[in-house]
């Protein structure tokens, strides 16, 4: 491959030039000094800032495609990453989709039928029903067998849309109507199915790779229990709750899982997991995830750089005895969120920033100094991970660089980390997927003022220090020298001081 | 100079003094041993009785706040002996307030026009202020379809009491921009 396009993701251009291959960013008017397009070999305009108008406009991208005579294009994770109707579009302009065929993001796309098949491939799926709920009389039919409390889900959903707890029979019918609309406003397919609620389950994925010569293996998993409204917020490899057997029987589930799906490439196999240790299959991602770092950091292997090399048709270079999980990764979603707000998106200049290094820390991130946060997207800022050789020396590694880490001018979600890896439910390895909402409903502990008089001290000298500038510059503080160079501002000043 | 410091609602009397040699200083009246290293704007180190402190600064908007470690405070700081300080003290509902936008996004229309009165409870930009008190905008920072930064000002209000006061003022100061605008005009040319 010479030529491979990305969007809005770095990992991809870093990973084209170490493979010599040129990096084709395309970009929104509002990413013209994003990182991606920075760090690209060409760079593409493609439409405004909504997505419909730039980042999911199929044809858009495969006019650049054809334009620049890419040969592959990497979907990264959002947009149009999991869009089958996209995969099938580059196979028609010939164009290669770093990812599974169409079939295969099809059949996972529809929870309903993913459910299916794994039922035909001995697949443990939660309790329910693998088709969607056709009346109200046979939700109610399959409530009572099943039993509640049940969960009603979106067939075609994710992200927590389209979902509602049920606890009684008397919650059934409007929870039903409401998840049925929820779904058809955000996936355009009302079908809704049925599970049993598994209480207080860990969410468990394992990370799958299958090239086109029917060769799959698996890289461990990952635990992505620790979510806020059904989103990711901290995911950590190996899980502190699997030991080498259940590994291996889970690895073995997620391989026929991919065999069944007749996949290939990356993808996830996501489970849950119950108090007695039990796994149920969930779905499948039919992607690269945003986590994939925590994989790459306990197996030594670049998921990216073999995403391509799958995709230019190479066998996988080596075979499931050859994976070896070796220490423990944790990795921090840093967002662009204000946490005294309810999480809420915290767009705007970043002023200052600075990033933590040294042993065991990795920051791959998409933000600089001076760079505006866009409030169009996702505000993903940066994936801080920390390794050491046991869960302890990772933890206290990230507890570490976490101090180090400012993002000054915006918001961010990084005193929410500090809160989650200093405590000791989470230290002890504990949380399930409701843990984070009974921290978060906790309150919290003030860690003292010890260095409450040093802050002053600092707060005068700063002041100090700005009041010198200012004098020095004929400005206020922090505002630029180039601001003095107007002499129509001077002489205005100058003058006004006579009168 | 000398600092009133409010941190996380405790005040402290700070005295600082800049010497050739470094820095001299007194909180709340007792001397400390203080060393200053400017590592890059926004980061100090501090070295307070020979105990190592890394200072990162950063305003949020109008709020300084403090990272000391891992804990972040809120600073206030005033200067006990500025005129300034002692009016905004003597009455905070006189002179001119700032109003900020909250979020950065499109300012879909204006409510008001510069010099228009504003009810007390009538906020012409609403939610931003709970008690916007009486007065009228002295000047818009941003016009209707302008995007909005957060934490822009796009509004300056002049209270009512105080209006009559700082017209005199603005007038004056409309005049000084004037003239040395001509001035820089004429010596340009």
């Amino acid at each position: 491959m010479r030529r491979i396009i990305s969007a809005r993701l770095l990992p991809q251009n870093r990973t084209c030039h170490e493979l010599g291959i040129k990096a084709v960013a395309v970009y929104s008017e509002v990413d013209r000094a994003s990182l991606h397009v920075l760090k690209a070999d060409e760079a593409h305009h493609i439409g405004a800032a909504a997505a419909s108008e730039s980042y999911l406009d199929i044809r858009k991208i495969i006019d650049v495609a054809k334009r620049t005579g890419a040969q592959a294009i990497h979907p990264g994770y959002g947009f149009l990453s999991e869009n089958a109707k996209f995969a099938q579009t580059c196979a028609e302009a010939g164009v290669k989709f770093i990812g599974p065929n169409a079939a295969a993001m099809e059949l996972m796309g529809s929870k309903t039928r993913a459910r299916q098949q794994m039922e035909k491939a001995g697949v443990p799926c939660v309790p329910g029903t693998s088709r969607g709920l056709e009346s109200f009389g046979q939700a109610e039919r399959v409530a009572e067998e099943i039993g509640y409390p049940l969960m009603l889900k979106a067939a075609a959903g994710g992200g927590g849309k389209g979902m509602r707890l049920v606890r009684s029979r008397e919650e059934l019918k409007p929870a039903l109507e409401s998840a049925k609309s929820e779904a058809l406003r955000a996936f355009g397919d009302s079908e809704v199915y049925v599970e049993k609620l598994i209480a207080n389950p860990r969410h468990i994925e394992v990370q799958v790779l299958a090239d086109e010569h029917g060769n799959v293996v698996h890289l461990g998993e990952r635990e992505c229990s620790i979510q806020r409204r059904h989103q990711k917020v901290l995911e950590e490899a190996p899980s502190p709750i699997v030991d080498e057997q259940m590994r291996r029987r889970m690895g073995e589930v997620a391989v026929r899982v991919a065999k069944a799906a007749g996949y290939t490439n990356a993808g996830t196999v996501e489970f849950l997991v119950d108090e007695a240790r039990k796994f149920y299959f969930l779905e499948m991602n039919t992607r690269l995830q945003v986590e994939h770092p925590v994989t790459e950091l306990v197996t030594g292997l670049d998921l990216v750089h073999l995403q391509i090399r799958i995709a230019a048709g190479e066998k996988l270079p080596f075979a499931q005895e050859d994976v070896h999980i070796r220490g423990y990764a944790i990795e921090c979603r840093i967002y662009a969120e204000d946490p005294d707000n309810n999480y809420f998106p915290s767009p705007g200049k970043i002023s200052l920033l600075l990033t933590p290094d040294g042993p065991g820390i990795r920051h791959d991130s998409g933000m600089y100094e001076g760079w505006t946060v866009p409030i169009d997207y996702d505000p993903l800022l940066a994936k801080l991970i920390g390794y050491g050789s046991d869960r302890a020396q990772a933890v206290s590694r990230l507890r570490r660089a976490l101090d180090e880490y400012l993002v000054g001018g915006i918001k961010t979600n990084i005193s929410l980390f500090r809160r989650i890896l200093g405590d000791q439910d989470f230290q002890a390895g504990k949380p399930d997927t409701g843990y984070l909402d009974r921290l978060l409903h906790t309150t919290q502990v003030s860690s003292g003022d010890q260095h409450a008089d040093a802050a002053a001290i600092a707060a005068g000298i700063f002041a100090t220090l700005d009041s010198a500038s200012a004098t020095a510059n004929g400005v206020a503080g922090d505002r630029p020298a180039v601001a003095t160079a107007s002499t129509w501002k001077q002489a205005a000043r100058i003058d006004g001081l006579r009168q | 100079m000398i600092y009133d410091v409010s941190i996380e609602n405790t005040n402290y009397r700070l005295e600082l003094n800049r010497t050739t040699t470094g820095w001299t200083c007194s909180l709340n009246g007792r001397p400390v041993q203080l060393d200053v290293a400017l590592i890059r704007p926004g980061v100090l180190s501090l070295l307070i009785e020979n105990q190592a402190y890394e200072v990162k600064r950063e305003k949020v908007g109008s709020e300084i706040h403090l990272w000391v470690g891992n804990q972040r405070y809120t600073a206030e700081l005033r200067d006990p002996r500025s005129l300034r300080n002692l009016k905004d003290g003597a009455g905070r509902q006189q002179g001119s307030s700032r109003l900020t936008a909250p979020l950065p996004g499109k300012v879909v229309r204006l409510l008001v026009n510069e010099k228009d009165q504003v009810a007390g409870e009538g906020s012409p930009f609403a939610g931003e202020r709970k008690r916007p008190g009486r007065g009228r905008p002295g000047g818009c920072g941003c016009g209707s379809h302008e995007d909005a930064e957060r934490d822009q000002v796009p509004q300056e209000r002049h209270s009512a009491e105080a209006h009559s006061r700082r017209g005199h003022q603005c007038e004056r100061r409309r005049r000084a921009s004037d003239c040395g605008m001509n001035r820089a005009r004429a010596g340009s040319l």
